[in-house]
């Protein structure tokens, strides 16, 4: 009954990062229709942003965490203005493409060379457990969980009730009647950018004192989310959210039964399947 | 004019050939022989990684279809004690069935998904040799031991262990079918179709193209290549490792084909042959390597549209524009 419980606690924790990633991503691809392949590596330097201000320059971790969220908002925006806003339409979106996965070897082996190639670690701010019916749960998992929902919660907020956030909704559902209602396409995509990185650094910056800070961290990453947003349904939010959690769950759940490597190859299978049955995945439309 | 260039162009091919068979008779040290199969084997990938380019695709999974091919050929002459002559084909054929099987379910979708399919599939293929069935497979310690090719025909015999000399005439053989048969393709009736797909696949499927049959076949078809190649990596190196086929390897591939130019067959070819080259001399700096790869991506990608192959035709439509403007004019000045 306690390793049920563990389990569930760790994968509502990793489906929570997951969701806080895979919803950047989805933002990105749903707005913007580009396949950011540095995803995974923007959220790796989100985890190293946190680590030179807080164990660096000794910032508190909360200052930290703010710190890190904006300057991974500022660079996402600088992408959009150096990369991707020079390959507009249709046709540059195999370009952007390529770009990112330039940037996706370039980045993490610049930090490995910068800092090190070894995973650092980032002390808890909690490092106390809860003990109710005579369960453990470290408060510092429980924070990364309530971080990710102020994170979704916000997102979702800020979609629904800005008027940025309904531009931006609109240039998902039609870019071109959007625009001639007005919406600037260029400032969206910037807006876009910005917070699919933000978003990143945020789930790094609370899982960063659970799992540390690697160079590596992004290619795992980009993998899983890669997987949930074709489960959810690429550029579906709500999507990102469902394929968030059930990756997460079934990654905490499924080491209980058969052996790690076999739950992703189970995963993948899982994927062909609703391809199969839904090419546009659980939550997606055509 | 035109018949001039395609004879100079062929020419030059000849001459390419003529001297890539003469390598060996030049060079004897181990190492460079190793640089240019290691070109060839690239070369073979990165070819046949533009046949699904010609569709209008992209796949991340070539580095998977090599490990399928290898794992084959391991299984087929170090277990069943087959020759690599054989097992070689049997690779190849393993890979492009499989190719199939993936591409079916998998290219009725957009190309986004398509690649994103593709790059969990050369994880998954990856994960597969790492974690399962260790006793057939080898698990992470790699599948080892597997015999050296032999060759007999009478009295001729070929030692494969003694020198480098014959794997470099067997990549080279295998690099030139590779390119022949993509240029067959793409100049036959096939090559045209896929181009259509390529061009405008919905114009296509009017005009009666059956889309998903020519997509599956492109997939299959490009994947044999890999497979063969895996075969021969195999009867190489004597041990595959399931880390040897990871989504780095197929993404070195991808970069050779679009540092190159994607526009012909010389692309790939010129993109494997530098690339390879910077590779090895940056072999102890792997860190430095990684960069440099990705570098030179970001900057072709959006400086040299054509690639390194579009390079002179750049300079020249450059220096065109610069010298004589009046004659452009002239030109297109309608007839009367």
């Amino acid at each position: 009954m306690a390793a049920y419980t563990q389990a569930l606690v760790n994968g509502i924790m990793l489906g929570a990062i997951y969701v806080v990633v895979a919803l950047g991503l989805t933002l990105v691809f749903g707005m913007m229709h580009i396949v950011n392949f540095a995803h995974g590596e923007i959220y790796m330097l989100g985890a190293f942003v946190l680590w030179t201000f807080q164990v660096a320059l000794g910032v508190n971790y909360f200052l930290a965490t703010i710190i890190t969220v904006v300057v991974l908002f500022i660079l996402g925006m600088l992408l959009e203005l150096i990369f991707f806003s020079r390959f507009p339409g249709r046709a540059g979106l195999f370009k952007s493409l390529i770009i990112c996965l330039g940037l996706a070897a370039v980045l993490p082996n610049t930090v490995s060379l910068i800092y090190s190639p070894f995973s650092k670690n980032i002390p808890s701010v909690f490092t106390n457990s809860l003990q109710f019916a005579g369960l453990f749960v470290p408060s510092e998992r429980l924070l990364v969980i309530l971080f990710s929902v102020v994170f979704v919660g916000g997102l979702f907020l800020f979609l629904k009730r800005t008027r940025t956030g309904q531009a931006m909704i609109a240039v998902e559902q039609d870019g071109e009647a959007a625009e001639m209602q007005g919406v600037s396409i260029s400032r969206v995509r910037l807006y876009c950018m910005g917070i699919g990185a933000a978003l990143a650094g945020g789930a790094a910056s609370f899982v960063a004192p659970v799992l540390g800070a690697s160079p590596w961290m992004g290619g795992d990453m980009i993998m899983n989310s890669f997987n949930i947003i074709i489960i959810g349904g690429m550029g579906s939010l709500p999507g990102a959210v469902l394929g968030g959690l059930i990756l997460g769950l079934a990654q905490s759940f499924g080491p209980m039964w058969v052996s790690p490597p076999m739950v992703n190859l189970l995963v993948f299978f899982m994927i062909i399947l609703i391809l199969l049955v839904k090419p546009t995945g659980l939550l997606g439309h055509a | 004019m035109l018949k001039e260039k395609k004879t100079l162009q062929f020419l030059a091919i000849a001459v390419i050939v003529v001297l890539a068979f003469l390598v060996p008779a030049f060079i004897k040290e181990r190492y460079l022989l190793h640089v240019f199969i290691t070109i060839f084997y690239f070369v073979i990938l990165a070819a046949s990684l533009l046949l699904i380019m010609m569709v209008g695709q992209m796949s991340l999974a070539h580095a998977g279809f090599v490990a399928i091919g290898a794992y084959t050929a391991g299984i087929v002459t170090r277990d069943l004690g087959w020759s690599l002559w054989v097992a070689m084909p049997l690779a190849g054929l393993t890979s492009g069935v499989i190719g199939a099987l993936v591409g079916f379910p998998t290219l009725r979708l957009r190309g986004t998904y398509f690649l994103l399919v593709t790059f969990a599939f050369g994880s998954l293929v990856t994960l597969f040799f790492g974690n399962i069935l260790d006793n057939v497979f080898g698990g992470v310690v790699g599948f080892r031991n597997i015999p050296a090719p032999t060759f007999e025909l009478g009295s001729f015999k070929v030692d494969f262990i003694a020198s480098r000399v014959p794997y470099y005439y067997l990549a080279l053989v295998l690099a030139l079918i590779t390119v022949l048969a993509m240029y067959r393709l793409r100049n036959s009736r096939l090559g045209v179709i896929f181009n259509s797909i390529a061009q405008a696949d919905g114009l296509a499927e009017h005009c009666g193209v059956n889309l998903m049959k020519y997509k599956v076949m492109a997939f299959s078809i490009a994947c044999i290549f890999p497979g063969m190649a895996g075969a021969f990596y195999a009867g190489y190196h004597f041990v595959v490792f399931p880390a040897d086929f990871t989504f780095k390897e197929s993404l070195t591939t991808l970069i050779q084909m679009i540092v190159g130019g994607t526009g012909s067959l010389a692309g790939p070819v010129v993109g494997a042959a530098g690339l390879t080259i910077v590779q090895e001399l940056l072999t102890a700096l792997p860190y430095q390597k990684a960069i440099i790869f990705g570098g030179i991506l970001i900057v072709v990608v959006m400086f040299l549209p054509g690639g390194l192959v579009g390079v002179p035709g750049q300079v020249v439509s450059i220096f065109r524009k610069f010298r004589r403007p009046e004659r452009v004019n002239v030109e297109t000045k309608p007839k009367e």
